[in-house]
């Protein structure tokens, strides 16, 4: 079995490397003497070839190994009493192909990255940010329970928040950055519900107490009802990562990012993160048809939106993203009806042809004067049977609310963003005339901001 | 004996093993407080930083040598009884147990990056001597075993924020009274319940338990008693309102009164109170515009999960709360403190518009972040094992603690990001100089960062610490056993 | 609800009111149409009746955008000594002129205190980081630290003499800089109020936003933004727009109404579309604008900057819509009727619907939209305090040596006039007379190498009878190939036309899909001009037409199926793991990929190997954009005249003449165009050198030019061909009927261009940060096939950046000059043009090419944001044609930083190879050229065509230059210069003295 200590060791290694990148940038920063790009391109290079040449090779010592032989645990971390909390990791096919999938990807994009990025006065922060991305998706992937999971899911959701915002000086990246970061953090909640939950049926995170040990086909110690409540709660973890609905709307605002990164996240593994920890999840919803069922649906209604909506963008960034989109729901589509091996294969294909397409995204006009010259005069038109299919009125209107992305933003932000406005700002009042009741009049020392932006500058 | 039924460490200090010899306390306590009369004596020299930093250095010594006596005996306290002696026999005035020992020096780290970052801008002079004093005053407290005289040091403690806040002028003047009219009342009932908890009449051990928890509810600022705090944080001297607030003073009078001999009843509602204190106050950080205001809910929202673990239901929920004390008091504090830098830089800040500037102040941005994700218990730093550990912990009782802790966390972290990214995107103005960090105040950031990483990467030896005190103090409670039985 | 706005009919004069009002508004906006097309031109085009320093300042203000570099950058170049103390002497003296030595205040000369300011960095933080800036650091503990020796010296006797000598230099130095400050304190305090004019934003989303911190851009932008880009699309969507033949407005509106779902959430707007319609109806577009003004309360006299500022909101996308309007040919699809009234009407229906909601929410629900608007309260305009002046007093009264007591003593009369020149003297003003040094000593370094040059040429002088002659474009990416191909080939002379040598046409490739035009913007070609295969080979280019178009429509399909639900399903299931091989190579091995595909393309379809361009005059065929298709004769004998006229070469022809276009292919770049020929509108050059050298070749065109006296002699033929100016590639065309007696000469001058190319490749990598700089020069060839070819690479190449100066006249005045690739290289002979009739038809289209690119270089480097289109990064390409940054926001015009990011923005310094007369001549006879010249616009100067002397025009007088040096630096070949080094470079001889250039390169 000295292979597959050999596989373990070059899974853990593969993990920590991104990770010990970050730690290195982050102890350079802090003794003001950031590496410069000239030392740091060769290192973040060499790290990231590493991970992902130390990943598929582990993988490939791995997977023939039998189950004991995938599960890595590396130690309790910390325990109180007799709550142990192990970093316990899970190196199966699922979790080798997927992880594969991401090392190689984040490989591909920091080579990639190291000449895009090249002179950009943010690219530390980007190979920083990276770096901890890496780290994220990797524990995520390889996760032998539902906090490591969680830590990952965490890692990812704010590397992902801090890239879109990349170009900090334009308020646009900036709020996009933030709402996606919202969204993220309020669906994180069904993650860590169902880790409540699953503690308070089972007493342990760990996957093969709650999910069984062999991969598709586990069986899991929990009622139909349990199952189905942790699987909910999961789906709802996944909605938000995987921009699925009613929580789409952040995904095409996400491309404010550099292009790398759209791709690496927004094409390829960030977005089939939730479906990932679904797939991962499959004895859960075996057991609980009706959320299987579910996912199935809200897959089916996010694929439908996405297609519908994608039709209708006019930057290729959008439409590639609810091209992505569309497909992610698709596999949610796949895993709902219990497939398991073609969601993996599917996300496995989607996330690689997708992001090579946003890498090629500022090429799109080189390619179509080649794809021109190639038909040898305009390029036909499409969208025509959507248009002999439907009756005028419904075209039109189906059209607006596609051009409106169904105002899938102004939903949540009327139905949820505005209430808890409305009600923190009549507590702070209720709270002012409070302290007022006490103290007497506040002096008013806050005056008016004063106008920072010019005409237009918000459009930039 | 009120004294005796109040305090499990009077009759742990009279124990043989845990008697100090030399006044180790006593100077742990004074070294701050002589330094703080030095120092105003001297007035604003050139000198006065590094002479505090230098103090506080020999002070966090003397607390280091008193915690490593501790585990070096194997005791459950120590006493020192040289300030006792010198004033009322041989009664133990100052002692520290497993609980208090690690907080003199988690008291005295927080005072001393406060000391090193404090901006010269904006702050009346002797800025450095008050935070000494209240430094002192803060672990005089820590290490105090009577109640009567943590009664005193409670009022006593009052004085300095109450001395900044009117040092402000008109425009704090109504957080003062509010602030004078909260603590006042705070002080008087946790003097109060002190004095009726005594009597032994049924009736009125009832009212004494309410004034505790009151005053306990008050000053750690637990909803619905935490009216003063934002409009504290938003007036008061931040530096100053820190000091005050991060060590949780109301936390220790919790652990110190109220758990060894309160019914279970009492803490749950207490424990309930700071469980929606954390939603509510995460909630309202979200939406505020002005960025002092925010930090004071995010402060509120995030200590107030200390409490929550003092509902005893387990032991590693305990020992989060336990730690999670440290994590939230120290990285609170730095957060606060990356404010308060922040504010010497560039005036009032506020929330509802882009400020720009990360290309000015980077690192503080940076560190502003890390501070913020530990303050909102973010993996790998230590908030997250505390929280893992109160929510892990809790969920065999009560699946909706965790849940709400969950929300009250995620709240958080979006109150922060939105906080980071008001203060430091966007474009500028206009072009202005650099105004990079000092050395000292990277160093003091630093300091904390890496204490907060460090710890979270590698929390091992505190949470078994921490695990080890609430064992003790569950023992101590009688029958925690008993109390687990019966919530099964 | 305002529907009533809608009611009443406008008169026709006030819609004919509007319409000129935005008619002169537009000017305004950028002139960038379609990106696929792109079009050097002056971005402050419209400012062009102003003096240059006038405008930048007054577009500045205008735009929010900067005039000139920063402050910072500028100090910076001071302390490289890229300006030198005596280019701020220069230009201050000559801005001032007598008023400099006037005392301020009694204190010192004005030229001193300006001096004093420029010289050193005046920091003018706001208010809290002032406050920071005197706690903590050591501004109020030490003098400053960049103070001369001397004056520092002088500060500290002063201080010994007042403190006494015991004190220890650091508490005599905190003494006086305290005392010093606290003068300067007081000295602020009794000075008169400066005056400051609060500015009363037009817009109502201004004033909301001054007054409350509300945007309600944020609520029209989304909305409009994507209505005007489904609108223009050209074919991203796959889903058009419905109804774009009604206009924009019809449209959106039709979109946006009863039917429209979109309308729903937003009853301020569902309210206002019946009026609108009705508007729409009765009096188009403009009568909806009249409506929109009226509800939103702008005056008559308001209404042209209320316009104005409107349009500038989204000024990417108006100007898109404006160009798109005036010139609907450019639209590389769809020409849809786009005009900018429509989008304007549509613009001010969302915002009053926007404004209606925004004020109801936070002003209250009293009153009419307009009247709510008209209680706006006004934002109060901030003087800056008594601190922040004194701290301004205070820098400058270190370096000048002013005492704290010499300020106490001024009486309010000096107190005033000291705070006035110190605050007249502002920001825009510094960095106007910093800009001025910048530029000076620039033009003076190249003035002195062009003087010196001509008065003592060193290397072989240019051949009386050259071996082959090589015509190039003029563009300064040319200049190091000229000078490399001279360098190989001493015998040879090279020469330079504007790109499209002067064949305006539009051309359609053999693989092209349509007709492009190649010639200068300013010209519409009537002449249309086919490439066919030859012969046998026609069957040959069918059969590869049919199989590319098979394979065209499966990739096409393939493209489209991967983002749709079903087929996209089996596609990315199915096929999408193959997709990690082109992935990996592509990215890692960029080179090895391009290779493999063009390979893999050779061997699936070998494409006809002869081609001809069909340059005869047809009347059967049809053109599909031009009036005729090919040309006459007659025609193609002009055309060639002129073209020999103006390179003064019609006397004197080689045997062979080799005329190379150029252009530019890279990926992953939307600016591909801005790297073509400019010469041929944002097109690539080479079937203009080839149809030019085709047209040269026919006996009959040398028949009609014999006649007219023009003799091309039978041994002399002419090749086309193009360069690459991104992989450094030379291809020359139509080789196989190149006679045999010229055979051996071509193989000469291909030899000697390979090498010239491989070398200029090697030059270019100097500037590539990514390129070691101990690459040979085949590696380096490699190095740039690499860029060209990468996914990943946003500076495939620089393009124009570094652009500086223009040399019209004879190659043998720069001949042997290592100019950077900083000079456009203008062929002109002097001699025999008396009347200056060639002289002004060339400066005529040059000059203004030139200048554009040069100007749009400019601002696109001082202020790459406001100017330029910002880092490409984010740049997402939009409708086919242009691009935004991320998801939605403006388009951005102008170029990206990438491009200029190298470029030292300096104004085109003209020298022209002529007697100083005939350039007057010549430029007072043009008023587009007098225009340029008087206003600034370019720097020109007269190169006496007999000796070194050279006249600069400057504000209409000539300026005779002084030489500064007497030495020019001297190399034995350009890369013994340039090794090792990747900043500009400075003018040098080469002597050619080391033949083995080549071998230097490899060392």
């Amino acid at each position: 079995m000295i292979s597959a200590e050999l596989g373990r060791a070059l899974v853990v290694g593969a993990v920590t490397l991104p990770a010990g990148l970050w730690l290195v940038m982050a102890t350079a920063a802090l003794v003001g003497a950031p590496l410069r790009e000239r030392w740091l391109s060769p290192v973040a290079r060499t790290i990231f070839s590493l991970t992902a040449l130390a990943l598929v090779s582990g993988a490939a010592l791995l997977l023939p190994a039998d189950a004991a032989a995938q599960a890595i645990d590396l130690g309790e971390w910390f325990a109180a009493g007799d709550h142990a909390f192990h970093l316990r990791l899970l190196a199966d096919p699922p979790a080798l192909i997927f992880a594969s999938l991401c090392a190689v990807l984040c490989g591909v994009v920091a080579a990639f990255a190291n000449r895009y990025l090249h002179r950009e006065p943010g690219y530390h922060r980007f190979f920083a940010l990276l770096a901890l991305f890496a780290t994220g998706i990797l524990l995520i992937a390889l996760a032998g329970s539902i906090e490591v999971v969680f830590a990952g899911w965490e890692l990812v959701g704010l590397a992902s928040a801090l890239l879109i915002a990349f170009f900090h000086e334009r308020p646009a990246p900036v709020e996009s950055g933030l709402w996606a970061l919202t969204v993220y953090r309020l669906t994180d909640l069904g993650l860590l519900g169902a880790a409540v939950l699953v503690h308070h049926f089972q007493g342990s995170g760990d996957f093969d107490v709650f999910l069984g040990t062999s991969w598709p086909i586990g069986q899991t110690p929990l009622s139909a009802g349990q199952a189905g409540a942790v699987a909910l709660l999961l789906l709802f973890a996944a909605l938000g990562k995987g921009a699925l609905l009613p929580f789409s709307g952040w995904l095409p605002r996400a491309m404010e990012g550099p292009t790398p990164s759209s791709a690496i996240f927004y094409g390829a593994l960030s977005i089939h993160a939730g479906a990932y920890l679904l797939l991962r999840a499959g004895p859960l919803l075996d057991a609980a048809p009706l959320a299987a069922a579910l996912v199935a649906l809200v897959g089916l209604a996010t694929a439908l939106h996405a297609t519908m909506v994608g039709r209708v963008q006019t930057d290729i960034k959008s439409a590639l993203a609810y091209a992505s989109l569309t497909q992610v729901g698709i596999i949610l589509v796949e895993i709902g009806v219990g497939l398991r091996w073609l969601p993996l294969l599917h996300i496995v294909g989607h996330a690689t042809l997708r992001s090579l397409q946003i890498l090629r995204a500022p090429s799109l006009l080189h390619d179509f004067h080649t794809l021109e010259t190639a038909v040898g005069g305009h390029l036909p038109r499409t969208g025509g049977h959507l248009e002999r299919l439907l009756p005028e009125g419904t075209r039109r209107r189906l059209y607006a609310a596609s051009l409106a992305r169904w105002r899938l933003d102004e939903f949540l932000i009327a139905a949820f963003v505005a209430p808890l406005r409305r009600l923190s700002a009549g507590l702070d009042r209720a709270e002012r005339r409070w302290c007022a009741l006490l103290g007497g009049p506040a002096a008013d020392d806050h005056p008016v901001p004063e106008d920072t932006s010019k005409g237009g500058g918000d459009a930039r | 004996m009120p004294a005796e039924s109040a305090l499990l460490l009077a009759s742990a200090a009279s124990a043989a093993d845990g008697s100090l010899t030399h006044p180790l306390l006593t100077l742990a306590v004074a070294t701050p407080l002589l330094l703080a009369l030095a120092l105003a004596l001297a007035g604003e020299r050139r000198w006065t930083r590094g002479a505090a930093l230098a103090g506080l250095g020999l002070d966090l010594g003397l607390a280091l040598a008193a915690l490593a006596e501790l585990h070096r005996r194997g005791a459950a306290s120590l006493a020192d009884t040289w300030l006792g002696g010198q004033i009322i026999g041989d009664a133990p005035l100052l002692a520290i147990d497993r609980l208090s020992a690690a907080l003199l020096p988690f008291a005295i780290v927080i005072a001393a990056v406060a000391v090193m970052v404090a901006p010269r801008v904006g702050e009346r002079p002797g800025l450095i001597a008050r935070l000494l004093l209240a430094l002192s005053l803060t672990l005089a407290i820590f290490a105090t075993v009577d109640p009567r005289l943590l009664a005193l040091l409670w009022a006593l403690s009052l004085i300095p924020p109450l001395l900044e806040l009117r040092g402000r002028g008109p425009s704090a003047r109504q957080a003062s009274r509010v602030f004078a009219i909260y603590m006042g009342a705070s002080a008087l009932a946790f003097a109060v319940g002190v004095a009726l908890r005594g009597a032994g009449e049924p009736a009125l051990a009832t009212l004494a338990t309410g004034l505790l928890v009151a005053a306990v509810m008050i000053r750690k600022g637990i909803t619905p008693l935490h009216s003063w705090s934002p409009a504290f944080f938003e007036h008061a001297p931040l530096g100053s309102a820190i000091l005050f607030t991060a060590p949780q003073v109301g936390a220790y009078a919790l652990a110190r009164v109220v758990l060894p001999d309160e019914p279970a009843l009492v803490l749950r509602g207490v424990a309930a109170a700071a469980l929606f204190t954390a939603v509510y106050g995460a909630a309202m950080a979200t939406t505020q515009a002005d960025a002092r205001r925010a930090y004071g809910y995010l402060f509120i929202s995030q200590s107030a999960l200390v409490v929550v673990g003092f509902e005893c239901v387990s032991l590693a929920s305990f020992s989060g709360g336990l730690s999670l004390w440290i994590s939230s008091g120290l990285a609170l504090a730095g957060l606060g403190m990356t404010l308060w830098v922040l504010e010497a830089r560039r005036g009032r800040l506020r929330l509802d518009r882009f400020h720009g500037g990360l290309e000015k102040t980077p690192l503080l941005a940076a560190l502003f972040l890390l501070l913020g994700i530990a303050s909102v218990g973010f993996p790998g730093t230590l908030g997250f094992v505390g929280e893992e550990l109160l929510i892990d912990g809790a969920v065999l009782e009560f699946p909706l603690l965790g849940f709400a802790v969950a929300l009250a966390s995620a709240l958080g972290g979006i109150a922060l990001m939105r906080a980071y990214f008001a203060l430091f995107t966007g474009r500028a103005p206009r072009p202005g100089p650099n105004l990079f960090l000092r050395p000292r105040e990277t160093l003091g950031f630093a300091l904390l960062g890496a204490l907060l990483l460090v710890l979270g990467l590698w929390p091992r030896p505190l949470i078994a610490d921490r695990a080890e005190v609430a064992r003790g103090l569950l023992e101590a409670r009688g029958a925690p056993a008993v109390d687990l039985e019966t919530h099964r | 609800m305002n529907v009533d706005a809608e009611g009443a009919v406008p008169r026709e004069d006030r819609l004919a009111s509007i319409a000129r009002d935005l008619e002169h508004a537009a000017h305004l906006l950028p002139a960038q149409g379609p990106i696929s097309v792109f079009i050097h031109h002056n971005t402050l085009h419209a400012f062009e009746s102003q003096s240059f320093e006038e405008a930048v300042a007054a577009a500045g203000e205008l735009f929010g955008c900067e005039p000139y570099l920063s402050e910072a950058t500028y100090r910076d170049e001071l302390a490289r000594g890229r300006i030198t103390a005596d280019d701020l002497a220069a230009v201050l003296a000559r801005d001032l002129g007598d008023a400099g030595d006037r005392a301020i205040a009694g204190l010192c000369g004005r030229g001193e205190l300006r001096r004093a300011s420029l010289e050193h960095g005046i920091s003018a933080p706001d208010e809290a980081a002032l406050a920071w800036i005197l706690a903590e650091s050591d501004a109020l503990t030490r003098l400053r630290r960049d103070l001369p020796e001397a004056t520092r010296r002088r500060w500290l006797d002063r201080g010994r003499a007042i403190y006494g000598r015991d004190r220890s230099t650091a508490a005599i130095e905190r003494a006086l800089v305290r005392e010093l400050h606290d003068a300067c304190l007081r000295g602020a305090r009794r000075a008169p109020a400066p005056s400051v004019t609060a500015s009363r934003p037009l817009r109502p989303r201004d004033r909301l936003l001054a007054a409350r911190g509300i945007d309600s851009d944020a609520l029209v932008h989304p909305t409009l933004i994507r209505l005007a880009g489904a609108y223009l699309d050209q074919g991203i969507a796959y889903w058009p727009m419905p109804g774009r033949e009604r206009g924009l407005l019809r449209a959106s509106l039709d979109l946006l109404g009863p039917e429209g779902a979109a309308a729903a959430a937003d009853p301020e707007l569902a309210a206002r579309l019946p009026g609108a319609l009705a508007a729409l109806e009765r009096g188009g577009a403009l009568a909806s604008i009249a409506a929109s003004l009226d509800e939103l309360g702008i005056d008559d006299g308001d209404q042209e900057p209320f316009l104005r500022e409107t349009l500038l909101a989204l000024r990417g996308w108006a100007g898109l819509f404006r160009q798109l309007e005036e010139r609907p040919d450019r639209a590389p699809v769809h020409a849809h009727p786009a005009t900018l009234a429509d989008f304007v009407a549509l613009r001010l229906l969302l915002e009053r619907a926007a404004l209606a909601r925004l004020t109801r929410a936070h002003l209250g629900q009293a009153g009419s939209l307009r009247e709510r608007l008209a209680a706006l309260p006004e934002a109060p305009a901030r003087a800056p305090s008594p601190a922040h002046r004194a701290f301004a007093l205070f820098q400058r009264a270190q370096i000048l040596g002013i005492e704290a007591s010499a300020l106490d003593d001024l009486d309010p009369a000096a107190v005033a006039e000291l705070f006035a020149e110190i605050e007249g003297f502002d920001a825009v003003e510094r960095r106007r007379l910093l800009h001025l040094a910048y530029e000076r000593r620039y033009r003076l370094e190249i003035l002195d190498a062009i003087a010196l040059h001509a008065a003592a040429p060193v290397g072989a002088p240019a051949p009386a009878e050259p071996s082959f002659q090589a015509v190039f474009c003029i563009d300064e990416r040319e200049e190091s190939l000229r000078r490399h191909l001279e360098e190989i080939e001493p015998s040879c002379e090279t020469l330079g036309a504007a790109g499209f040598f002067g064949v305006a046409m539009y051309y359609r490739g053999i693989e092209d899909a349509h007709p492009v035009p190649l010639c200068p913007i300013v010209i519409r070609p009537r002449h249309e001009v086919e490439e066919i295969a030859v012969g046998d080979e026609a069957e040959r280019a069918r059969a590869r037409a049919r199989s590319v178009r098979v394979v065209g429509r499966l990739r096409r399909g393939f493209d489209v199926g991967t983002r749709t639900f079903a087929r996209g399903t089996l596609l990315t299931a199915l096929t999408g793991v193959a997709a990690v091989v082109p992935m990996v190579l592509r990215v890692l091995f960029p080179r090895l990929a391009g290779r493999l595909r063009r390979r893999s393309r050779d061997v699936l379809w070998r494409g006809p190997s002869r081609t001809r361009l069909a340059l005869d005059r047809r009347d059967d065929a049809h053109p599909h954009l031009g009036e005729v298709m090919g040309f006459t004769k007659d025609e193609m004998a002009a055309i060639v005249r002129r073209l020999l006229e103006d390179l003064g070469i019609a006397g004197r022809l080689a045997p062979l003449v080799i005329v190379l276009g150029h252009g530019s292919v890279s990926l992953n770049n939307p600016h591909e165009s801005a790297h073509d020929c400019g010469a041929c509108g944002g097109g690539r050059g080479g079937p203009n050198a080839r149809a030019l050298a085709q047209m040269a070749n026919d006996p009959a065109v040398r028949d009609r030019l014999a006649q007219e006296g023009l003799e091309i002699p039978a041994t002399t033929w002419f090749v086309g061909g193009i360069h690459n100016t991104c992989d450094d590639a030379v291809i020359l065309f139509d080789t196989d009927l190149i006679p045999e007696a010229t055979q051996p000469l071509v193989e000469r001058a291909r030899r000697a261009l390979d090498e010239a190319r491989t070398r200029d490749a090697h030059e270019r990598c100097r500037r590539f940060d990514a390129a070691p700089s101990w690459l040979p020069p085949t590696l380096a060839l490699a190095h740039v096939e690499g860029r060209a070819e990468d996914l990943a690479q946003v500076r495939p190449e620089y393009g124009h950046a570094t652009n500086a100066i223009c040399v019209v006249g004879r190659r043998a005045r720069t001949r042997g000059l290592f100019l950077d690739r900083r000079a456009f290289l203008v062929s002109y002979d002097p001699s025999g043009d008396d009347e200056g009739a060639i002289l002004a038809r060339i400066l005529g289209a040059a000059l203004p090419v030139c200048a554009g690119i040069n100007l749009e270089y400019y601002f696109s480097r001082v202020d790459p944001v406001g100017y330029g289109a910002g880092t490409k990064l984010p740049h997402n390409i939009t409708g086919l044609l242009g691009v935004m940054d991320g998801h939605q926001s403006d388009l951005r015009t102008g170029l990206p930083w990438q491009m200029v990011e190298i470029h030292e923005p300096v104004r085109l310094l003209v020298i022209v190879d002529a007697p100083l007369q005939r350039l007057r001549a010549v430029l007072d006879a043009n008023p587009a050229l007098r225009q340029l010249v008087e206003g600034r616009w370019v720097q020109i100067a007269a190169l006496d065509p007999g000796g070194p002397e050279i006249d600069l025009l400057a504000a209409g007088a000539a300026l005779r230059h002084r030489p500064t040096s007497a030495t020019l630096a001297r190399a034995p070949s350009s890369v013994a210069w340039y090794r090792g080094r990747r900043d500009h470079l400075p003018c040098a001889q080469i002597s050619g003295a080391a033949p083995g250039g080549a071998e230097e390169a490899r060392r």
